[in-house]
């Protein structure tokens, strides 16, 4: 039973570090960032990059590989998403060109992967981080899956609190409402939205790179997959929540695993499908984004 | 019976009270003046009207039929057309294209219900003539929005509306970055539209315009109405003179 | 000429197919909605096709069961995405895909997992499916004629116009997204007809990007915009015979490039230039008749 709460909690972690981003790109710039399973894996092959250069420990890999990813998304801003938006009528406008473009971006990555690792599953080198199993109240862990679970809550708890009380984070929210209002009360989309598409990347990247080192593998596709779980994540949590993103993650994680033990394997990547679509025909309003933007 | 009435219609966003408790009607064949300071809320009353904006409270009706709650498009199939306060045309279509899709989802004459078919062919093309000779657009038809200058960018706009033939048509600061000359020609071209059996209400600034054009004003100060009448009278009263101390314009 | 068309026959066949997939796309992004479903209903075709083609089903009869069954769950998914808007629409969409992912290659059984289904027969030539191209590409041009041509572009531009002269936005985009799930259907069958195989690679990720370079390549100003756009794809593997495994990077590149400096892509560039010509006679014409002008 201990077996399973952990399975959850891991799994959990890893969808929080993954969505958080997600969901705060959306939320507060309109972007959609369909590359966001692109940089997950980025991150990790970073770290892979990163080490076959030469032996070193997490404790540097980890953040090197963070900004790498955070950088892509970075410069995402810079030649895709700055540029449309500029060009755009209004915000709202260019909430689809921008979601397309990260499409294109995202096939430029997996090109890049599929080159590099030639098609095939790489794992990252073992004397970067041993992987070791410990006992934390009485429930047996390996030290990367805690270490995915400190990192995911850690994260996502500094990231929500920096949000609710610094200036920068409650300029956000006004920007997230109306960023006409946020350029009167002298706020800088520009800067906000790249300190945003930094931290959306550097947690991808941290979970990528954990990840891959918890499953012992990685792959061009790897992000993929978790796009699905993301939607339902946000679907549950709300679009631009970094609380609702977390509490989505795990409520997510648990539903996954409790059909898993009661169903089959089978159906463990339903779950978040069926999530999506029960809470679209209970409350599709609670799904619209909070954007509401009019030119009259 | 009035054409059009407004009951305590509330419009808020978040905190903001945009509009706050206004009840006004609207009377058939008449052109009613809107007037107001920036932020009065005058374009919030005309976006509830035509189901832009959902009200908070209150109700309004159209010919006795509610229309409040309805979407913005049965709206307009049951008589209410409208003009944005920016310019709104479709680039990639012509003046005439532009102008017929006021009527491409028009109903036939006398159905109130915005259940009637579609307009026949003839029909469409004798409306948007009109529209096109009332607003003095016929040089024009063949060519795009983006060739014209600013102010028949705003007749066509008009013309738009005309052509669906509405019962009533809000028309948001029409006159806005014309020149003197471009208003006074506009206003003779609104008189005529009047003439013609419309129902007009048009927000705007200047008084001068809307002592030439309105028989009726209202003026709305915080979201509410705070006086209506005669445009002389309204605009003599002192709660409305106040409402506009500091304003330059409006007393022009 | 003739041996050329023999030589490159396959590719040109090819070409149609996606010509109709193209269009699959085209018409729920002119009514100013991203969707992916098109490559879904691509996917359940062409399997469902695949499949019946085992049990030697009539080809014809193979095609009805595809339009019926794509038309009924595109009318389904449709009743049901149009309560959202914007990006959640979009990622409502995304997630369908996502899921027939997930399914496709666990319900092994069924689609043949990763493998697939192939050697079945060919039931259509080159010169079939350019019959069928040229019947969608007709019945599309006039479909948006007038009226319903005019309600495509104030939806594509602006929907509060839209909404302002009485067209009703989810009626539309039910009606655009239901069209779309039949092409997409109709496309996804005659892949399999044509190439005789349905792989798990028809889901997956290069699908989604090849149908979006089409699109955007070829813009939504117009029907022919997707014609342009598929026969570019088309023809982009030899023209980069020297980089194929750079492909993918190379479209991504495309999507971006184009988006960000001509939204409009290739049919708005044509209509554009379409414009300025008859503006430059209409004024010549005017400048002729200037007398009678002003007299009158
Ligand atoms: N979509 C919206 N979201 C939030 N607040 C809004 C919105 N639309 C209007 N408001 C607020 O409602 C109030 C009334 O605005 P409105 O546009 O109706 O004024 P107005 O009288 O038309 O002004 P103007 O003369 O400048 O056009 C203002 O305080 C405005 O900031
Ligand atoms: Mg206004």
């Amino acid at each position: 039973m201990s077996g399973y709460f952990v399975d959850a909690m891991i799994l959990g972690s890893i969808y929080a570090l993954f969505t958080v981003g997600l969901s705060l790109s959306w939320g507060i710039l309109g972007v959609l960032n369909l590359a966001h399973g692109s940089i997950f894996m980025a991150g990790a092959l970073s770290a892979y990059m990163i080490t076959s250069a030469g032996a070193l420990p997490l404790a540097v890999v980890l953040p090197a590989s963070m900004l790498v990813s955070g950088g892509l998304v970075v410069l995402m801003e810079l030649v895709a998403f700055r540029p449309i938006r500029r060009r755009a009528a209004n915000p709202l406008a260019a909430e689809l060109p921008m979601a397309i473009a990260s499409v294109g971006v995202s096939s430029v990555l997996v090109a890049f992967a599929n080159n590099f690792t030639a098609g095939y599953s790489l794992s990252l080198p073992q004397d970067m981080f041993t992987v070791s199993s410990i006992n934390i109240l009485g429930l047996t862990i390996t030290n990367i899956g805690a270490l995915i679970v400190v990192f995911a809550i850690g994260l996502t708890v500094a990231l929500g609190l920096y949000v609710a009380r610094s200036r920068q984070g409650r300029a956000l929210k006004v920007i997230a409402q109306d960023s006409y209002v946020g350029g009167l009360l002298g706020i800088s989309m520009n800067r906000l939205a790249l300190g945003t598409m930094f931290i959306s990347g550097a947690l991808a990247g941290c979970g990528g790179v954990l990840f891959s080192i918890h499953v012992n593998s990685m792959h061009a596709y790897m992000g993929e997959a978790l796009l699905l779980k993301a939607f339902a994540v946000i679907v549950v949590g709300g679009i631009g929540s970094i609380w609702g993103a977390a509490i989505g993650a795990y409520v997510l994680a648990a539903a996954e695993v409790l059909a898993v033990v009661s169903v089959g394997v089978g159906m463990r990547d339903v779950v978040a499908f069926v999530l999506i679509i029960v809470i679209l025909l209970a409350r599709p309003q609670g799904l619209l984004s909070k954007r509401k933007w009019q030119r009259s | 019976m009035s054409l059009l009435s407004i009951v305590d219609a509330q419009v808020r966003f978040g905190g903001v009270r945009a509009v706050d408790g206004v009840t006004i009607s609207l009377e058939r064949g008449n052109v009613h003046g809107l007037v107001g300071p920036n932020g009065s809320g005058k374009t919030t009353l005309v976006n509830a009207i035509s189901g832009f904006a959902r009200l908070h409270d209150g109700s309004v009706t159209l010919n006795d039929e509610q229309i409040s709650g309805m979407r913005p498009d049965q709206i307009f199939t049951r008589g209410i057309s409208r003009t944005f306060q920016s310019i709104r045309l479709l680039s990639t279509l012509t003046v005439r294209e532009n102008i017929l899709i006021g009527t491409d989802r028009a109903r036939a004459e006398g159905d109130g219900r915005g259940a009637g078919k579609l307009l026949p062919r003839d029909a469409v093309n004798d409306r948007v003539d009109h529209a096109v000779a009332l607003l003095g657009l016929e040089k024009f038809a063949g060519d795009f929005p983006s060739q014209l200058p600013y102010g028949l960018q705003r007749r066509v706009e008009i013309a738009r509306s005309v052509a669906s033939r509405p019962e009533l048509i809000l028309l948001d600061e029409p006159f806005a970055g014309m020149s003197r000359a471009e208003r006074d020609e506009l206003s003779d071209v609104l008189i005529e539209i009047a003439d013609d059996g419309f129902t007009l209400l048009v927000i705007e600034h200047d008084m001068r315009i809307i002592h030439k054009i309105c028989s009726h004003l209202f003026v709305m100060n915080f979201g509410r109405c705070i006086a209506e009448g005669s445009p002389r009278e309204t605009a003599e009263l002192e709660i409305v003179q106040e409402a506009y101390l500091g304003k330059q314009h409006g007393t022009a | 000429m003739i041996s050329w068309l023999a030589y490159y026959d396959d590719v040109i066949g090819h070409m149609f197919v996606l010509m109709i997939l193209a269009f699959s796309m085209y018409v729920v992004m002119r009514v100013g909605v991203f969707s992916v479903a098109s490559i879904g209903f691509w996917a359940i075709a062409g399997y469902g096709a695949a499949i019946a083609d085992q049990y030697d089903v009539p080809p014809l009869l193979i095609v009805g069961g595809a339009l019926l069954v794509s038309g009924v769950f595109g009318l389904l998914l449709a009743l049901l995405a149009v309560r959202l808007s914007g990006l959640s629409l979009t990622m409502v969409t995304i997630a369908f895909v996502l899921l027939l992912q997930v399914i496709v290659l666990n319900w092994e059984d069924v689609t043949g997992g990763s493998l697939g289904i192939f050697g079945l027969p060919v039931h259509i030539g080159t010169y079939g499916l350019l019959a069928v191209v040229i019947v969608v590409a007709v019945l599309l041009a006039l479909y948006e004629r007038g009226r319903t041509g005019r309600a495509q572009d104030s939806l594509l531009h602006d929907e509060q116009l839209a909404q302002s002269v009485g067209i009703d936005i989810r009626r539309q985009r039910i009606v655009a997204l239901t069209l779309s799930a039949l092409l997409g259907g109709l496309a996804g069958c005659l892949n399999v007809f044509q190439t005789g195989m349905m792989v798990s690679n028809e889901v997956g990720f290069h699908v989604v990007v090849d149908a979006l370079t089409m699109v955007i390549l070829g813009g939504t100003a117009a029907w022919y915009g997707p014609v342009i756009g598929a026969a570019i794809l088309a023809w982009l593997p030899q023209m980069l015979s020297f980089a194929d495994e750079w492909r993918l990077a190379v479209q991504g590149v495309i999507i971006v490039v184009v988006l960000v400096f001509a939204p409009q892509g290739a049919a708005g560039l044509i209509q554009r230039l379409a414009r300025g010509v008859a503006a430059k006679r209409r004024s010549s014409l005017l400048k002729r008749r200037e007398p009678q002008d002003v007299s009158a």
